[in-house]
């Protein structure tokens, strides 16, 4: 499996115009600017896909996920730490971190805010590929990074495309990563890129 | 109607749902709206298919939603509209009037194989949850704001018990320690740790009661404890805590209006405190202050704790000064109050142990108040009395503050002079007589003091050296006449201790010289001869005396060659010398006074015959003065007999006298082989009756003084 390196920039052009946008509409809610890294992009086996994801981190964090499914697949999630979740849930929902049921107001917060920046990343993707892709409704997680694996169904031999880019709210201290993994066959993704590739350049 | 059709057509099996459902399309018109929704905004369903969402709610035309729910109709991921950012997106009035709280997910409904797609709208009310979970938090909050109370009383009660246990401590140590101001310094730090102040304080009222000095504290600069003082009156919070006489709480220094300026809390930053005013039995002895350098404040318990501390503290004080002034009048005479015996030991061992320290010198002066005894006998006690107190308290006037004084015995005191050399003693104790002297001619008694003093660590290291030595002094001072005697060193009794001087003695008939009476004077000339003699006496060292005296003399006379010379003895003295080898040129007379013949006859014969044979002649002196011991003029037969003085004038002035006289003598003139002398003939007129008696041997001032034999 080998990815051009302009697709990879291309990737990276989706990506990033998709976190660009969920930014814009999470800046709308926040009323805060929220700084975006560069994504990263990487391609490797998917049984070294753990060994990855436990770079990221081994604490417990707070996840929202999304699965999707169609002529590509596999996962997107937006990952904070606990600290930074609470911080955001409680500007979001205008409650006191310090103080009672946290739970549900995180839950119900961060679901939407996940919710929110992972449609735009997936969103511009889907929009621009023109593919056919279905999704899950996001669900929130709290738990270590590695279970993001065991709860989805990669095909153990194939490779998988890890998309990561860092996000921070600094008035607020808080930040995280989106994540996006493409699991095994991204023919249909890499077609994709390079229609759109041929169009841009036609 | 289309819609409906078309609508309920796809949709239907959604009308019975539980959820609110409803489905727009890309323009977004209404396509669906289920029978929950309709009951729920009481919008029929009639109403608002085919309608833009937006004319019937229209803050869902705003951005926030159109923006993401544009997306859908692209076929993009399912929406999230939550109920804690969302609160509804349909409003849904309750019975209540509130508006019902919703969940809402939108999902994309692709419509056949076209690129087109609805949005399917499905709304959860989560109005019971939310009030189950608000309810839910509600008591959660009260539970929180229970445990915040129950742990701010708590908090109090254990703070509460700190400063019983506090108090406690302060009362223990104060049973157990009885130096006072040990007690004050871990009483002032028991207060600040309890209080958690800066600073705390004890400031006791001075005699004068004007000003406050720092007696005990902590959090206070180097070298302000125990010199620092405040004013009374309203120059300072102590001050004004005294006036009032009741707890005086600040909390902020800066604005207080009731007292001003006191500078040694301001120099210590002080900005919040209280003090409380220490009571011993009505006397206000001081104030005890807890201060803070932040503002704080003190609660009723922080001002209860600290006025407790201070009553604890006060009685501490008070008992401390009673069992003071029991000890002092435990430790003095009740009649001079002076320090009494018992006390002297204890002073002593102090003054001993300073005297190491510093070393310096001091002195113990034994002091016996002559004449006394008379004043008792002859003016009675009450006078007595009165003489002691005066005595004592004109000892105390003219000496040091710094020197102790102590009432021995009944007319006996001693002082202790610290740090004084002779001339010092001599100064203090001539000082003391004439007070003593002064107070005797005021009750018109002939008052002195005989004073032995002793020297530490010249005659004596400790109690019993010292008095001892003292004693033997004092008894120097009585018997030998000098009032004043410092140490027991020995007399060391030598040829310079005496000084011989020559009397002649004279044929009046022949006018010719016929000898010397040899004497003893005091070589300076001080004391007369009965007191030379009798200081010797005093220090038992009289017969050592009259030894050098008689081998001065006899020394001198053969020196000077003298043809005859006579030398005043005893019978002691001769017992214990043995006869002393003379030039044969040099005739010998040893005076025997006849006082102490009388006893042991045949012992002084012998003794006389072991003298006779070595050359000695012999005299009985002072004849007519005392006892006539016959039977020894009888047995020892006398070179010579010397009339005494006081027989001559006897005879003088009573003519039947002299004649008795004259007829004694010519008897007695066969018992002696040389002839008789009269002795102290100073005039003419005595010189005459002498000769009319028929004596012939004369010595006296008429024909010359005792003298040095030049």
């Amino acid at each position: 499996m080998n990815i051009r390196p302009e697709q990879f920039d291309a990737l990276k052009e989706l990506i990033n115009i998709g976190v660009a946008r969920a930014a814009g509409m999470l800046n709308q809610m926040l009323h805060h600017s929220i700084n975006l890294e560069v994504p990263q992009i990487k391609l490797f086996p998917s049984d070294m896909l753990k060994n990855e994801l436990q770079k990221l981190g081994r604490e417990r964090l707070a996840t929202v996920r999304m699965l999707f499914k169609g002529s590509f697949s596999g996962t997107a999630a937006l990952v904070f730490p606990t600290v930074s979740a609470s911080k955001l849930a409680a500007v979001l929902s205008e409650e006191d971190p310090e103080t009672s049921d946290m739970d549900s107001v995180r839950i119900g917060a961060l679901s939407e805010v996940g919710n929110i920046v992972l449609n735009g990343v997936m969103g511009s993707i889907g929009n621009v590929l023109k593919e056919q892709i279905s999704y899950s409704i996001p669900t929130y997680l709290e738990e270590s990074i590695a279970s993001l694996v065991a709860t989805s169904r990669s095909d153990p031999t194939g490779a998988i495309l890890l998309a990561e880019t860092r996000f921070s709210i600094e008035r607020l201290q808080v930040g995280g990563d989106i994540i996006l993994l493409f699991e095994s066959s991204f023919d249909t993704l890499l077609a994709a890129i390079d229609r759109m590739l041929e169009v841009d350049l036609g | 109607m289309d819609d409906v059709v078309s609508g309920d057509a796809r949709f239907g099996i959604l009308n019975d749902v539980p959820v609110g459902v409803f489905v727009l399309r890309r323009d977004f018109s209404v396509l669906f709206w289920n029978r929950c929704l309709e009951d729920w905004t009481g919008i029929p369903r009639s109403k608002i298919l085919g309608t833009h969402i937006g004319k019937l709610f229209p803050h869902l035309t705003q951005s926030k939603y159109q923006d993401r729910l544009q997306l859908i109709f692209e076929g993009g991921p399912p929406i999230i509209f939550s109920s804690q950012l969302h609160k509804f997106l349909i409003p849904s009035p309750r019975r209540n009037g509130q508006m019902g709280i919703q969940h809402t997910t939108v999902t994309p409904i692709q419509v056949g194989t076209s690129g087109d797609y609805l949005a399917l709208f499905s709304i959860q009310d989560v109005t019971d949850l939310t009030h189950r979970i608000q309810e839910y938090r509600l008591m959660q909050d009260q539970a929180l704001e229970e445990i915040k109370e129950r742990r701010r009383v708590e908090d109090e009660l254990r703070k509460r018990e700190r400063q019983q246990a506090a108090t406690s401590e302060i009362g223990a140590f104060c049973l157990k320690t009885s130096d006072l101001q040990e007690v004050m310094n871990k009483s002032v730090e028991i207060i600040a740790n309890t209080l958690g102040v800066d600073l705390c304080k004890i400031l006791l009222l001075n005699e004068s009661g004007d000003a406050l000095t720092l007696a005990a504290g902590v959090g206070w600069r180097e070298g302000t404890v125990g010199k620092a003082t405040v004013p009374t009156g309203p120059n300072s919070q102590a001050g004004y805590t005294l006036m009032i006489k009741a707890p005086v709480i600040v909390e902020n220094l800066q604005t207080e209006m009731r007292f001003h300026g006191p500078p040694l809390l301001f120099e210590h930053e002080v900005v919040a405190g209280m003090s409380v005013p220490m009571i011993s039995r009505q006397w206000t002895i001081g104030v005890l202050g807890a201060h803070s350098r932040e503002q704080r404040e003190f609660s009723p318990d922080d001002v209860a704790f600290l006025q407790n501390a201070s009553n604890l503290i006060s009685v501490a004080i008070d008992r401390k000064h009673a069992e003071e002034s029991l000890a002092q009048r435990s430790i003095r005479d009740a009649l001079t109050n002076l320090y009494n015996r018992r006390h002297f030991h204890d002073r002593l061992v102090e003054e001993v142990s300073r005297a190491g320290r510093n070393r310096q010198p001091f002195a113990v002066l034994l002091c016996d108040l002559d004449g006394f005894k008379l004043v008792n006998d002859t003016r009675g006690h009450q006078i007595g009395d009165e003489v002691l107190k005066r005595a004592s308290r004109s000892i105390q006037e003219s000496t040091r503050g710094s020197d102790l004084i102590f009432r021995w015995g009944g007319d006996e005191f001693v002082v202790v002079l610290s740090n004084a050399d002779r001339t010092g003693i001599l100064i203090a104790a001539d000082r003391i007589r004439k007070a003593i002297q002064k107070i005797g001619g005021e009750f018109g008694l002939d008052l002195d003091l005989s004073i032995g003093v002793a020297l530490y660590p010249e005659h004596g290291t400790n109690e019993d050296e010292l008095i001892r030595l003292a004693d033997r002094a004092l008894y120097i001072a009585k018997k030998g006449g000098y009032r004043v005697y410092i140490g027991t060193e020995e007399y060391e009794i030598n040829e310079h201790s005496v000084q011989a001087v020559f009397q002649p003695v004279m044929d009046v008939l022949s006018n010719e010289r016929l000898g010397f009476e040899a004497l003893c004077r005091d070589p300076e000339g001080k004391l007369s001869v009965p007191e030379f003699f009798k200081k010797y006496n005093a220090i038992g060292q009289l017969s050592q005396l009259k030894r050098i005296c008689f081998l001065s003399q006899l020394r001198i006379a053969e020196e000077m060659g003298l043809k005859r010379v006579f030398l005043n003895i005893d019978f002691d003295l001769l017992s214990r010398v043995t006869p002393v080898p003379k030039s044969a040129m040099m005739e010998v007379v040893l005076e025997i006074s006849e006082l102490e013949a009388l006893k042991d006859l045949e012992k002084w014969l012998a003794i006389a015959a072991k003298w006779r044979s070595a050359g000695y002649q012999f005299a009985i002196d002072d004849f007519g003065a005392g006892f006539v011991s016959l039977p020894f003029i009888a047995r020892l037969i006398p070179e010579y007999i010397k009339i005494d003085r006081s027989t001559i004038l006897q005879a003088v002035s009573s003519r039947p006298f002299g004649g008795f006289l004259k007829s004694l003598l010519q008897a007695l003139s066969s018992y002696v082989t040389k002839g008789i002398i009269a002795e102290g003939v100073e005039r003419e007129e005595e010189l005459q009756v002498v000769k009319d008696i028929g004596i012939f041997m004369v010595q006296g001032y008429l024909f010359g003084r005792p003298e040095a034999l030049q």
